[in-house]
């Protein structure tokens, strides 16, 4: 006499339920080979090996901010790997992102409670982070496009670097592992990858041997 | 036979028990995903959908999905009670689109609980944390009450009600929050 439909339903999204939550758990249990890339150069549009998605922090993320903190973390794409560096300065941040070749983008923003809220000048780009463990995790989206990210957080001379002069200014990321990636843009807007940088923060620039400038959460690019 | 009120009195403190037991399981069911998400470590990645940038976009065009046939739902439910003209087979319109929303709405939840976890750092997460949990209690609960017969008329109604507002609730503070955010992206 009693309707069963409803069961059936309800049965049916729990099993739903459970049998993609037990998917994702074998997944979790092969873990993913560590996200230890060789070191980068600074023509990064061949793809190195993914960093894997992270293994779960062990502590809970606490609310705040170290008062100085630099974060690297590599996006995977379609057409090669994205590196973005965040770095915290109280309670500004600025992040960096590109992809060694010609695709870059500035953006600063707040740093407050454990999360970064980002974007460019012409709010066609936008970071949104998290602090979660020793990492900040969160969405970043340049023009049409948006991924996930991890980024950990990382040890100087991993940084941000940039050297301007006349119109031209030149931006790397050095990775926790000293790998480089960096682009240079002209004048008038133009990108191309970005001049060797040392790891002591060198760059040979036309001829000219520079020192890049190491960027903090508050400095003024 | 004899005594029509006494009929109607057991009758009705039996629909009571079964509103109750449906409730307190609705209920147990919406806490329980709560504390799953809570406890479990956000683990920020899920199986995903192939062709999609990210599993965050996956999840909004899902519960657009979702919303959609929940909308069906309710012009559906208009029809059986008679306040809208509607074909025979508005019933079984309902039944299905309900079925279809929440098929595409569980890999959504799990991704939910499973990658992100019930978190409180924002008003719109935890509004969305809160009804996330909230909606599959207030579901299960009427998929039980479905079952029971001489339900106060307006109950179904009002629970199903309930179902349709907080799964807008729920739409709003994602995928609408997402499509703004990020542009009408896969």
């Amino acid at each position: 006499m009693k309707i069963r439909g409803p069961i059936l339903t309800l049965g049916a999204v729990a099993v739903l339920g459970v049998a993609i939550l037990l998917v994702n758990i074998s997944k979790e249990e092969s873990p993913p080979p560590p996200g230890k890339p060789a070191a980068q150069t600074t023509t990064a549009v061949a793809p190195t090996t993914a960093p894997a998605p992270p293994p779960a922090p062990a502590t809970p993320p606490p609310p705040a901010f170290p008062a100085k903190a630099d974060y690297v973390g590599k996006i995977p794409t379609a057409n090669g790997t994205i590196t973005l560096e965040i770095t915290v300065d109280g309670d500004k941040a600025i992040a960096y992102a590109c992809d060694g070749n010609t695709v870059e983008s500035w953006l600063r923003g707040s740093a407050v409670n454990g999360t970064v809220s980002l974007a460019n000048k012409d709010k066609t780009s936008r970071l949104e982070g998290r602090l979660q463990g020793s990492a900040i995790v969160g969405t970043l989206s340049i023009g049409e496009k948006n991924w996930d990210f991890n980024a950990p957080i990382a040890q100087p001379p991993a940084g941000l670097y940039v050297y301007e002069n006349a119109g031209v200014r030149n931006s790397w990321i050095v990775d926790s592992d000293g790998g480089v990636t960096g682009v240079q843009r002209r004048e008038d807007g133009s990108t191309t990858p970005a001049p060797k940088l040392t790891t002591d923060g060198i760059a040979d620039i036309d001829g000219i041997e520079v020192r890049a400038i190491r960027v903090e959460g508050d400095s003024n690019v | 036979m004899s005594d029509p009120a006494a009929t109607e009195r057991i009758a009705t403190s039996k629909s009571g028990v079964a509103v109750l037991i449906a409730v307190g399981l609705g209920a147990v069911v919406a806490v329980g995903l709560g504390v799953f998400g809570k406890i479990h470590e956000p683990q920020f990645f899920s199986v995903s959908v192939a062709g999609f940038s990210s599993g965050t976009a996956v999840k909004s065009w899902l519960a657009t999905t979702a919303f959609f046939f929940a909308l069906v739902q309710l012009v559906s439910a208009f029809m059986m009670y008679g306040k809208l003209p509607g074909p025979r087979w508005a019933s079984k319109l309902h039944r299905w689109s309900g079925r279809i929303a929440f098929l595409v709405a569980v890999p959504v939840a799990v991704h939910c609980l499973y990658a992100l976890g019930f978190q409180t750092y924002e008003t719109r997460v935890l509004w969305h944390s809160v009804l996330g949990c909230f909606f599959f209690g207030v579901f299960s609960a009427k998929m039980l009450l479905l079952r029971s017969e001489r339900l106060p008329g307006w109950l179904l109604p009002l629970v199903g009600g309930l179902v349709f507002t907080v799964l807008t609730l729920l739409w709003l503070t994602s995928a609408l929050w997402f499509f703004r955010t990020f542009g009408v992206t896969t």
